[in-house]
């Protein structure tokens, strides 16, 4: 072939390919993990927003994980592309502050259905009067137990720290070859960070002052000093395995759900496990659910996740993305994936649905939601390091609960000044 | 003459679709992260100028020392033992074994399994209470050796380094092999009618013929690894306290979790600089003995 016909052809091809684009450009473009991490509703889910949008909405539904969504449209957002995206509350603040989302306050206030969002999930999404999404999950984190073990060796469900690591001891040393508690500890690993707090909202309700010019840290010493005290003594009692240090979510979830831990602090997610074989099923069965021990000094509290839906400020088509938010958020959608996914929806309509009220699983976790406490809108990259670092250094002996704590609020204080 | 310049215009034709590639894919992204370096462009700010800042505070900094040994250690233990382990699996393939015909066709899987696959895969083997590694420790009576090997600080970086060996061992003995095969039989003919012992045929004939593909494998995985980022980000994410941070997992938190990318860049142009040292310095270094 000739220089000026592959010229040509390579012109062609140009031109086909950029028509091409143009074109699928008028679709909208949503991301969300609903429709393409492995899941058990995953193929009902695709199937029931393709068959019932009114939208003309691309197929191709992004990354299937939060890490990879996050970095991508941070990349691309300022190209309109995606018009939604998907995520998890500290990437809403993250994007928020870096201006790459719309606030939806002019759409929130024509939204037929805006009574039925429960307010404590409302303020997760709300930073200085601004909503930047609609939440279609939430769930609290709590303690889930083993009944049949609780009743075989007459034990009572905890409900103070001190209850918690003495039981858990007992477990560990009484029965054969089960833990009695487990924390994930892996290094930048988000449910390390986000167990810890899951105590440490019990003390504090926040961790950061937002409300000035400049954010302050309202976490004392001794706060953090009480929950790495617990990690310290739940390692060094023998509740929680030495084995067990510096393990990630995996050595949790399928760890209790193959019998290994008698008790862990999970969200509901865990309830898919029983589609996994029957072994599984049966432990999830055996689970009783019930608030995280409160410490003496605290009051009940937990960490609270919310899914946020938001729209990309860049967006050509912000009318169409609305439509689009409301289809992923509404009634119907929300009833097929949160009760194929055993987690809590923060629609009051949803929630009274009988497949929702009447199953045991959602309602144990819906009996302790109003305990979830939203985290401060700030990003969290630097505190969450820094909090799984002394995580780390109380379990691996690198110092007293007592130092590490004084070196965290610094460290705390230190990020505070830059955020 | 006129047929030469036609030649040469066809020539450049047929280069410039490489060099454009090259230069949208690695020379741009290079001179951009280079500029960006010496700003403090990050996320939620506009990048604006701020001279040697960046390289200031990585090179102030403690934990961009230590990632920088730790980077350093695993660069020599990884292609050290990749190599002496490459060429002794090299060696008996080129003695074709009766029985072993088979390894020549299953070498390569551990190289061509995907990463993340890998380390997955090591991360069952490992993990505390039904990890295979563990049960069998168990069984044999040797329970009280049980942990979850990543999460132990004296354990953690030397695993990392198994798992790079696991995986590239198999390229180096392939290349290794090629280059046996490339030797002419002769000279181990005539150095047998010398005299010569097993090991000095080893060294004296082997050896010296193999430097070229050696200088390929060393060179590539020497980078690779210097480079490699999805094994430790995977397998421990850089701990357990910090001890298998390496500069790679360090830049990247620096990008990505805290979204400082005129930070960032400088790790990662003081990081390329490094190998530039080193690659010229190796490259030299073979030349000269030429």
């Amino acid at each position: 072939m000739s220089i000026k016909k592959s010229l040509i052809l390579s012109l062609a091809l140009f031109f086909v390919l950029t028509l091409t684009f143009s074109s699928a450009a008028e679709e909208l473009v949503l991301w969300h993990t609903s429709f393409t991490s492995e899941w058990s509703g995953l193929d009902e889910t695709v199937n029931f927003f393709e068959n019932n949008t009114n939208l003309d909405v691309s197929t191709d539904y992004g990354p299937p994980l939060y890490r990879d969504i996050s970095q991508q449209f941070i990349v691309q957002a300022k190209t309109g592309n995606p018009d939604v995206v998907e995520g998890v509350l500290e990437q809403m603040f993250t994007y928020a502050k870096a201006g790459l989302i719309m606030p939806l306050n002019d759409f929130w206030k024509g939204y037929e259905d805006k009574d039925q969002y429960l307010d404590n999930v409302m303020d997760a999404v709300t930073i200085d009067g601004e909503i930047y999404a609609i939440p279609y999950n939430t769930n609290v984190r709590l303690l889930l137990y083993r009944k049949s073990i609780f009743e075989e060796y007459g034990l009572e469900v905890p409900t103070n720290w001190d209850e918690l690591v003495e039981t858990a001891s007992y477990i560990s040393e009484n029965v054969e070859g089960m833990d009695g508690f487990m924390f994930t500890t892996k290094e930048r690993e988000v449910r390390a960070f986000q167990e810890f707090m899951s105590f440490y909202l019990q003390l504090n309700k926040s961790m950061f002052d937002v409300s000035g010019e400049n954010v302050k840290v309202t976490a004392t010493v001794d706060q953090l000093e009480e929950v790495l005290n617990l990690y310290d003594k739940m390692f060094s009692s023998g509740a929680i395995s030495m084995d067990n240090r510096g393990a990630d979510w995996k050595a949790l979830d399928y760890g209790y759900t193959s019998g290994n831990q008698a008790m862990v602090t999970v969200g509901p997610w865990i309830w898919s496990h029983r589609y996994e074989d029957e072994a599984r099923a049966e432990v999830i069965d055996d689970t009783g659910i019930a608030a995280i021990p409160v410490n003496k000094n605290g009051t009940p509290g937990t960490y609270m996740e919310v899914k946020p839906i938001m729209i990309n400020k860049y967006t050509d088509n912000p009318e169409k993305a609305w439509n689009l938010v409301k289809e992923v958020t509404n009634k119907d959608f929300q009833l097929l994936v949160d009760s194929n996914a055993g987690v809590l929806s923060p629609r009051k309509d949803v929630m009274a649905e009988p497949k929702m009220a009447d199953n045991w699983w959602l309602q144990g976790f819906s009996k302790f939601a109003d305990t979830g406490v939203a985290l401060d809108p700030i990003s969290w990259e630097r505190p969450q390091n820094a909090i799984i670092g002394a995580i780390q250094e109380v379990i691996y002996d690198e110092g007293s609960p007592a130092e590490i704590a004084e070196k965290l609020h610094q460290e705390l204080s230190d990020i505070a000044a830059n955020l | 003459m006129i047929n030469n310049k036609k030649n040469n215009l066809k020539g450049y034709l047929i280069l410039l679709p490489t060099l454009l590639a090259f230069g949208l894919i690695i020379f741009y992204p290079t001179v951009r992260a280079f500029i960006q370096s010496f700003t403090n462009a990050s996320i939620y700010n506009e990048a604006s100028f701020i001279g040697l800042e960046n390289y200031i505070k990585v090179l102030n900094n403690p934990e961009f020392w230590t990632a920088f040994m730790h980077t350093f250690v695993l660069v020599i233990l990884a292609v050290s033992l990749q190599y002496i382990l490459g060429m002794a699996m090299a060696l008996l393939l080129n003695e074709d074994l009766k029985g072993l015909g088979w390894v020549k066709y299953t070498i390569m899987i551990p190289w061509v399994i995907p990463v993340a696959s890998t380390v997955v895969m090591f991360d069952w083997l490992v993990l505390p209470d039904y990890g295979l590694i563990n049960m069998i420790l168990k069984n044999i009576g040797l329970g009280h050796l049980t942990r979850y090997w990543f999460g132990d600080k004296n354990f953690a970086f030397p695993l990392i380094v198994i798992m790079h060996v696991w995986r590239n061992m198999p390229f180096y003995a392939i290349t290794l092999y090629a280059g046996l095969k490339s030797i002419p039989k002769y000279y181990y003919e005539a150095a047998d009618i010398d005299g010569a012992s097993a090991w000095h045929k080893f060294f004296y004939i082997t050896l010296p013929n193999l430097k070229y593909p050696s200088m390929i494998v060393i060179v590539l995985h020497v980078l690779w690894t210097f480079n490699n980022f999805d094994f430790i980000y995977l397998s421990t994410g850089g701990g357990p306290v910090g001890s298998t941070e390496v500069l790679a997992t360090q830049i990247y938190q620096t990008a990505w979790n805290y979204y400082e990318y005129g930070h960032a860049s400088a790790m990662g142009i003081l990081m390329m600089l490094v190998m530039m040292v080193f690659s010229i310095f190796y490259i030299r270094l073979v030349r000269s003995d030429d």
